[in-house]
């Protein structure tokens, strides 16, 4: 076996092919999961191009070319030839993505014999002879199968000769792709969107999938887009440095003109919609700041952050609802806001107050703990009194300033985009406070912060309060948003999902927390006939952006110092054993996490 | 310094959009129209769906199709294609379905409704299941002048005056009916004298033991003993019905979704002081799939309500299930009916208001399709005969059934009354 | 006013405050007590069968919380996974529990098809605790604590959901076999047979994996890396290995309890195991993490109090006691870190964070 592996290497020189086909058998399995898991059956009732090829079989299509671009990979300073090889040999390469490859069709061809024999959906219920049909191109089984292998080795082979092109080809390369499948995953969408810009749609869309012509128009401008703007980013950046600091001044105040006018009229933009998808993304992006704070600049693992959400919300139901439970109280809505606010603010220190002392996992979970107990008791008969219990709290009115009133989504984006602003200006602001100064010692650690005086009680609570103020506006804003609360929508998965763009966003950082809200919250709406795999694509996400890019997608400069990885960190662990350290390393490009 | 680059990234990107959206044309959305070939449109505050030649007749549906209740949501689902099926095609086009996922959360009801209203072509909208995303979808279908049919929304605030949202309307009985009911059956039927209660925290199951409770002590001079709740996901019932048995009441009545129904269904047979006494459900679990989890030994002998649907003629039997279970398989619960009859009586409603152009296109003006709908009455469908009032209560007068469950796992209707919405109240 | 007056005047307050926190909740605990005994309603074999019904459950807690006990005192990491790992086990197993239903075999040879069932699920569980540790959390073992809590949360979800494509959304009943159903009396107090099942099983379980880890090298090995690392490896433990073992005891734990689980509720579904999970992780904390006596301790404890405090301590007036079980639950755990933050068989020191 050994013999053979070497030869092997002799043979295929930079790439090992013990790597490719290990990355063959994973690909098989990622092909066979997505199979069991239906994905592909679901993809499938789309089409990429109209007629011809369904999602789902770019699904496998997809998976074939990347394990073949990654088995292809030229290692770095390969450990099995006797001096790392420069250029990558085009032999080498080509035949690692081919055998990728072909094990992944391998194992997707046994996968089909086998399920064409053995009745596997009284089990897995999306084993259906749809999915073998697909997975055999419309063909009988045993030729179904001989063709997956022949057509993952030329896919794969295909997707490692990426690595042959020069490097500025291939991000625009990838580019283009990327916006293919953009185009069509989003076709509905993006149809409208071009309608409207007087782009004659037809060309491009015939039905939900894309044309070839339209496939290649999309795949050709995107490209070429992506080509021209590496190159003159550089030559533009560095233009806009050597002005003088007024010209500077003056291109980043015109700058800032423009975003404010596109935050101004983005409702217009987006329509309905739309409008209604990033008021709710602002909903998170408001609650992403408050934890925040809370985790980020603080460091305390809240996870039961939806407490703060419910009690906004509920607070405003009571105070303005004309139907709230315990009576009418009609508070006007601007008058209330301060007031939950305050409350909120009051119920973090409280909630805060008795777990002070608490080491940081302990923390999680009784902050998981008051999350529940807050969602148990707003539902609960026992307080129904107060709260509706299963009913809910009804006919939340709309706010309103003089004569005009919030009612619809395009509306009520305003407040919620203000409110946004805010609250992102004074987290900024704290963060580069004293308090902000004293969290983050905080956060390194404890002890050494306490006894350089700073009083770890008193910022605990600060920022326990500061994080319930803001994520009660979450609440708040909901309420009147959907004019209506039950208690079913104040669940774990929420302070979950929080989280998790904070932590995607990169934590700490307020832009972070935008994209991350965009990404986590945004996308699923724009995704919702794939609604069922929403939870499955959530987990898969957090769980490949811990392992590839923890710090995040934008990072604070600070916490990428902290947390910064290489990619292979993975590979490097496997031989060693990683020893834990509480306090993170501050030296910049620690190759070790932590 | 990295701040600037950024920014003028943002900045380009937003003088772009700006900019089209300058020049972009004003793509559609309500506001009355002139339709192509000199036809007006009647509707001056809403406007007219202004369907092509060759164009579909949109409807949306808005329901549960994600999560554990998703069953439930897919049968309507299913039911209203079957209707689709069945009737071809509306004055010489087609129908077609869009399919949304409300996910039984308020914001979820939201959502799903702006994603159709937003688009100009629905005529009308299916849904919703559960009455907790019902009620902001019907206030964002109202705000628009779309037209939405509940198939299975049963809360009665949905209906009631005080807040009944004009463009909405439903096929499902009121929770008001179907407790009713079965406080009646109950009371006269199994002879209770005392009962027990269990919800699940959602608005339908408690929304209708609230009314089976007031009807079972107002009306027929029974005693509720206790009013218990669960969390959707509990798993261990022994306790709280260990509690309940305590107080020895002669009928339970826990109107919960499957996976609860049937775990409490499975515990109460093992609770020694419950062997006297009488388990009952609701719709939600009148589904072959409850007998399934409970297992028929549990579940032989107990008493679920719901629509009455065994008698109403044979078109139910010998048309709609055999098509239904063809492309669907066996029905995960009874709500299909509903659907079928909301979507049909839509698409009569479409017909009938719909205004022809010359070169083949329809105009359908929202307002006056919505009149022609809240007119129906004396329509003839699975669930019953349909008439709606002016609240959107279009099964006012309902027949409900109590089926025992036999020890094969069947349903067998044993009791029906018809009530009246109005007496009910 | 200095440093030192301010740290005097600290301690005392919050010595008052607990003391005062302590009286409360004795003077509410016996006033809720003695109005429930009070208002007579619930006799004493009913408390009897709350008490029971609790043990079985906490028993079940207990195995669960060991496998977050075990993994949680050698990587100081939240399994927030776990519970999918226990689901996973008992709903495959489910399949096979049906087939042996439709057969015949499993009324007929009751203690054989329940020995499959449980080699099965535990199996399962114990490939995916495995392939858990490989994939997710292994690249990740030198991060800062919070990255492998999130990625435990993510492969969560994304282990719930996978089960649920795979095997379908709905609620399973799980076949039980006929001569395990029903009724016995021990000592006089009826208990049903699958919770004697559990609870002996459990108790096995936890005695078994007791001696495991106290006699045996591997448990040996276990407990080295669990106190130090690096002395751990200096003293030539394989630590990769130790830790790949104590991911697969832990996931043979949870599918066992899996199986049992099965068969006293009767049901599976794909999101069974996120609550246990999270109620085990509780009693874990409750018991003193780290500890395996103390998390068999902390589930017994969590599952009689869950059973118990809602027609014990809420005193009649309160409608559907039952509704704020979890509520209680989480209060106590509150409580119990207050008073003692490494829990019952931790130290009573705050612990560092």
């Amino acid at each position: 076996m050994v013999r053979a592996l070497r030869l092997g290497d002799q043979i295929f020189g930079g790439a090992t092919t013990r790597r490719a086909v290990r990355w063959g058998l994973i690909g098989g399995a990622v092909a066979v999961y997505l199979a069991l898991v239906g994905l592909i059956q679901r993809f499938q009732t789309r089409d990429v191009i109209s007629g011809l090829i369904g999602l789902g079989s770019t699904l496998l299509l997809i998976v074939a070319v990347a394990f073949g671009y990654t088995a292809g990979k030229p290692d770095p300073g390969s450990s099995t030839g006797p001096e790392p090889s420069r250029a990558p040999q085009p032999g080498g390469v080509v035949s690692a993505g081919a055998v990728a490859g072909g094990l992944t069709g391998a194992v997707t061809a046994i996968f089909l014999l086998f399920a064409s024999v053995v009745r596997l959906q009284s089990v897995f219920i999306s084993v259906s002879d749809e999915l073998l049909d697909t997975l055999a191109f419309g063909q009988p089984a045993p030729l179904g199968a001989v063709l997956l292998v022949v057509a993952g080795a030329l896919l794969g082979a295909l997707g490692a000769c990426a690595h042959l092109l020069p490097p500025r080809f291939r991000s625009p390369l990838f580019g283009g792709l990327a916006a293919v499948l953009i185009f069509a995953l989003f076709s509905s969408l993006l149809r409208q969107i071009l309608f409207s810009l007087y782009i004659p749609t037809a060309l491009i869309y015939s039905g939900d999938a894309l044309t070839i012509t339209g496939l290649v128009i999309v795949l050709v401008l995107t490209a070429v887009c992506i080509y021209l703007w590496k190159e003159k980013r550089q030559v533009a950046g560095r233009r806009l440095e050597a002005l003088p600091d007024q010209r500077r001044r003056l291109v980043r105040l015109v700058a800032l003109f423009f975003l404010v006018a596109l935050l101004l009229y983005l409702p217009q933009i987006l329509g309905i919609f739309l409008s209604e998808i990033v008021g709710t993304i602002g909903l998170f992006v408001l609650m992403g700041i408050g934890l925040n704070i809370v985790v980020g600049y603080a460091g305390l693992l809240d996870l039961g952050y939806v407490a703060f959400f419910a009690i906004g919300a509920y607070s405003t139901a009571i105070l303005i609802s004309p139907s709230a439970p315990a009576g009418s109280i009609g508070m006007n809505f601007w008058v209330a806001l301060p007031l939950v606010v305050l409350f909120a603010a009051f119920c973090g220190v409280l909630i805060g107050a008795p777990v002070l002392r608490l080491r940081g996992d302990y923390l999680a979970i009784v902050t998981l703990g008051f999350g529940e107990i807050i969602r148990i008791l707003v539902i609960s008969n026992a307080l129904a009194w107060l709260t509706g219990g299963a009913q809910g709290i009804l006919s939340i009115p709309d706010p309103a300033i003089g004569g005009l009133v919030f009612d619809d989504s395009q509306t009520i984006y305003y407040p919620i985009v203000i409110a946004c602003l805010v609250v992102a200006f004074v987290s900024a602001r704290l963060e580069n406070s004293r308090v902000g100064r004293a969290w983050n010692a905080m956060r390194e650690d404890e002890s050494v912060a306490e006894a350089m005086g700073i009083s770890i009680i008193r910022y605990k609570l600060l920022a326990f309060a500061m994080g319930a103020a803001v994520g009660s506006l979450g609440g708040i804003f909901f309420a009147v948003k959907i004019g209506s609360i039950f208690a079913n929508s104040f669940s774990l998965l929420i302070s979950i999902q929080i989280l998790s763009l904070v932590v995607l966003g990169g934590m700490g950082s307020i832009r972070g927390v935008i994209v991350g809200a965009a990404v986590l919250v945004g996308l699923p709406e724009l995704l919702r006939e794939f609604a069922e795999y929403r939870l499955l694509f959530y987990g898969a996400t957090l769980v490949a952006i811990m392992l590839l890019k923890p710090q995040g997608l934008l990072p604070s400069e600070r916490r990428r110092r902290e947390l910064a990885t290489d990619e292979d960190v993975g590979d490097q662990h496997e031989a060693r054993t990683g020893q834990e350290s509480g306090a993170p390393v501050l030296a910049g490009g620690a190759k070790e996490a932590g | 310094m990295r701040k600037p680059k950024w920014v003028v990234q943002i900045a380009i990107l937003s003088s772009v959009l700006l900019l089209s959206a300058a020049c972009a044309r004003d793509s559609g959305g309500g506001g009355g129209a002139s339709g192509g070939g000199g036809a007006e449109c009647p509707d001056s505050e809403f406007g007219c769906v202004e369907v092509g030649a060759d164009d579909p007749i949109t409807l949306g549906t808005l329901l549960v199709i994600t999560g554990p209740n998703s069953s439930l949501g897919l049968d309507s689902q299913y039911g209203a294609q079957i209707a689709v099926d069945m009737r071809g095609d509306v004055l010489g086009h087609e129908i077609e379905l869009v399919n949304e996922d409300e996910g039984c959360v308020a914001e979820g009801g939201q959502t799903g409704a702006q994603s159709l209203v937003s688009d100009p072509q629905i005529v009308a909208v299916i849904g919703t299941s559960c009455s907790s995303a019902g009620v902001p979808a019907a206030e964002i279908t109202s705000e628009k002048g779309v037209l939405m049919v509940s198939p299975s929304n049963t809360a009665p605030d949905l209906t009631d005056p005080a807040t009944h949202q004009p463009f909405y309307a439903r096929t499902a009985h009121n929770d008001l009916v179907q407790g009713a009911a079965m406080a009646q059956f109950a009371a006269e039927e199994a002879k209770a004298k005392s009962a027990a209660t269990i919800h699940d925290g959602s608005p339908y199951a408690d929304g209708l033991q609230t009314v089976f409770s007031e009807k079972f002590e107002s009306e027929y001079g029974g005693t509720i003993t206790t009013q218990e709740a669960i969390g959707v996901g509990d798993k261990d019932f022994k306790p709280v019905l260990t509690s309940i048995a305590a107080k020895k009441p002669d009928y339970l009545y826990y109107p919960v979704f499957i996976p609860e129904g049937a775990g409490i269904t499975q515990q109460a047979r093992q609770t020694a002081g419950l062997a006297d006494t009488d388990l009952a459900g609701s719709d939600g679990m009148l589904s072959p799939d409850f007998v399934e989890a409970a297992d028929k030994d549990n579940t032989a002998g107990m008493f679920l309500s719901g629509p009455d649907l065994e008698f109403k003629g044979s078109f139910y039997q010998k048309e709609f299930l055999p098509a239904y279970k063809k492309k669907f398989g066996d029905p995960a619960s009874v709500f299909h009916a509903h659907a079928f009859d909301a979507t049909n009586m839509v698409l009569d409603a479409i017909e009938e208001v719909a205004v022809e152009t010359d070169d083949g296109g329809l105009l359908i003006p929202r307002t006056q399709l919505r009149d022609a709908f809240f007119d129906t009455s004396g329509y003839k469908g699975i669930v019953g005969t349909l008439t709606c009032d002016e609240n959107g209560d279009c099964n006012p007068t309902t027949t409900i059934a109590v089926n025992e469950v036999t020890p094969a796992g069947a349903f067998k209707p044993t009791f029906s009354v018809t009530l009246d919405l109005e007496e009910a109240k | 006013m200095g440093g030192m007056q301010r740290a005097m005047l600290r301690l005392p307050i919050r010595q008052i405050f607990l003391v005062v926190l302590a009286i409360l909740l004795a003077v509410g605990l016996f006033l809720g007590i003695r109005s429930n005994l009070q208002a007579g309603i619930l006799s004493g074999a009913d408390y009897r069968s709350f008490v029971i019904d609790g043990i079985a459950r906490g028993a079940l807690y207990a195995v669960i919380a060991v496998g977050y006990t075990l993994v949680y005192g050698i990587l100081f990491l939240i399994n927030f996974a776990h519970g999918e790992v226990f689901m996973s086990g008992a709903f495959t197993s489910f399949f096979v529990a049906r087939t042996l239903s439709q057969t015949g075999f499993l009324n007929e040879n009751p203690l054989l098809s329940v020995l499959i069932l449980l080699v099965v699920s535990m199996a399962v569980s114990t490939i995916t605790a495995v392939l858990l540790e490989r994939i997710a959390y292994r690249p990740l073992r030198g991060a800062p604590r919070l990255i492998p809590l999130i990625t435990a949360i993510g492969a969560s979800l994304f282990l719930q959901n996978t089960f649920r494509a795979f095997y379908g959304a709905n609620t399973r009943g799980y076949p039980v076999p006929e001569s395990l159903q029903g009724r016995m009396d021990v000592f006089g107090i009826p208990i049903l047979r699958t919770q004697i099942i559990v609870i002996i099983g459990a108790a096995l379980l936890m005695v078994g994996l007791y001696f495991f880890i106290e006699r045996t090298k591997t448990g040996r090995s276990m407990r080295a890396v669990g106190e130090d690392r690096e002395i751990a490896a200096l003293m030539g433990i394989n630590v990769d290995r130790v830790i790949v073992q104590t991911f697969a005891i832990g996931g043979m734990l949870a599918g066992a309890a899996g199986v049992l689980w099965a068969l006293v509720f009767s049901q599976v579904d794909f999101f069974m195991g996120f609550f246990p999970g999270i109620k085990a992780f509780t009693a874990a904390v409750l018991g003193g993490i780290g500890n395996i006596v103390g998390a068999g301790l902390g589930g017994l404890l969590l599952g009689v109090l869950e059973s118990l405090a809602p027609y014990l301590f809420i005193s009649p007036s309160v409608p559907s006691p039952n509704q704020l079980t979890d509520a209680i639950a989480f209060t106590i755990l509150v409580l119990i870190l207050i008073f003692r933050p490494g829990g019952i068989l931790g130290s009573s020191d705050e612990e560092k964070a």
